[in-house]
């Protein structure tokens, strides 16, 4: 097996019981999902609770994966419905947008990140964690996830022209925070 | 107006949805709208140089790691053929079950129902006699409590009546002490 090995054949394979193409599936992918709940949640502990849930809501539902989607694609609509869910289950929606603010700092920064305090990473880490909630979720789903936006569309349950008007918002707002940080446009 | 054809076709574009008849005809316009080209060139770089996953991921801890390949490790595999047959089968057996219920049932109460209405035209004519019966004894055993001169030791007129060979229907109910506006009426056939 190697990196070219296609997402399907590994998923096969690790339903099958091979644990070393599911090995290879989550490290192809275990940072984006990670980024992916991380930026939902605002929180590194829950997101890692919510990552364990993602993985094993994965394999537990591994009849439902359609082959012909994009495994990640299907990964993303996982770690999404399980973000979600929590929000659901704990009634802090509100909480979660203030707390991201408040703390996306400080909470957010692991060991490897803070060495790297000033480049352009950081620069669009935080303009994408000020984005409003729903089209942070477009944006990242989009660009982290390489989810299309008609399945963007089934995720958010929202029609396909309201996820690409958020995703057009959130682009104008990340350029406005780029250009305030001295991040100009391309052209 | 500024032309907003990149924000639909221009995003669908960039992720290989739009069809391929749409996708002709918005290249072409994008060869003859600066709006339109400078957006969607720009979005294309911007995904190059800053929306890549390297700036958007957020790295994993080993520990992290190491915990969810052990739960998924422990956690038993559904085999897609195998699980699907046994669904199947539960679902057919448990249909199976309630049909089976609901038939056996229906036979049950249908069964009772004819049984009971057997019993009943069966024995109909011996009971209509007795009911008869019965029903005048407690007609005159009404009668006799209403009746003013039923007091202790005196004869009732029922049972005057009775004694002379007259059914209570036929008894001149008199007022007295003791009744309250009571009408008499006569009911007899004289």
């Amino acid at each position: 097996m190697n990196e070219s090995t296609p997402d399907q054949v590994l998923f096969d394979r690790w339903t099958k019981g091979d644990g070393k193409a599911f090995a290879q599936l989550y490290d192809r992918y275990r940072n984006r999902i990670f980024g992916f709940i991380v930026r939902m949640t605002g929180e590194r502990e829950l997101a890692e609770d919510i990552m364990q849930e993602t993985f094993l809501a994965a394999l537990r539902n591994a009849n439902q994966f359609d082959r012909r989607r994009s495994f990640l694609s299907w990964l993303f609509g996982i770690a999404h419905k399980r973000t979600i869910d929590h929000f659901r289950h704990v009634k802090v929606e509100t909480e979660h947008r203030d707390d991201t603010e408040r703390s996306m700092g400080s909470r957010l920064e692991s060991p490897v990140d803070a060495a790297s305090n000033s480049d352009i990473r950081t620069l669009v880490r935080e303009a994408v964690d000020k984005l409003d909630p729903l089209q942070k979720e477009v944006f990242l789903l989009r660009e982290l996830g390489n989810v299309p936006f008609k399945d963007i569309a089934v995720i958010m349950q929202c029609p396909i022209n309201t996820a690409l008007g958020r995703m057009r918002l959130a682009l104008r707002n990340i350029r406005k925070e780029l250009e305030k940080r001295g991040v100009h446009g391309v052209r | 107006m500024e032309c907003d054809r990149w924000i639909e076709e221009g995003l669908l574009l960039s992720s290989d949805e739009l069809e391929e008849n749409r996708k002709a005809a918005f290249e072409n316009h994008l060869a003859t709208c600066e709006k339109c080209r400078t957006e969607f060139e720009r979005y294309q770089e911007e995904k190059q140089l800053y929306f890549t996953p390297q700036n958007l991921e957020y790295s994993t801890t080993p520990s992290l790691d190491e915990r969810i390949r052990e739960a998924c490790g422990k956690t038993p595999i559904p085999t897609s053929s195998l699980s699907l047959f046994t669904t199947f089968i539960r679902r057919v057996a448990v249909a199976g079950l309630f049909l089976t219920v609901g038939i056996g049932g229906s036979f049950y109460f249908a069964y009772n129902i004819q049984e009971a209405r057997q019993l009943r035209s069966g024995t109909a004519l011996t009971h209509d006699s007795t009911a008869n019966a019965r029903g005048t004894a407690e007609t005159a055993a009404l009668l006799a409590s209403q009746e003013p001169n039923a007091r202790d030791g005196e004869p009732s007129d029922t049972a005057l009546a009775d004694s002379a060979g007259k059914s209570p229907a036929t008894i001149i109910k008199r007022g007295g002490a003791g009744t309250t506006g009571v009408v008499p009426v006569d009911l007899s056939d004289d």
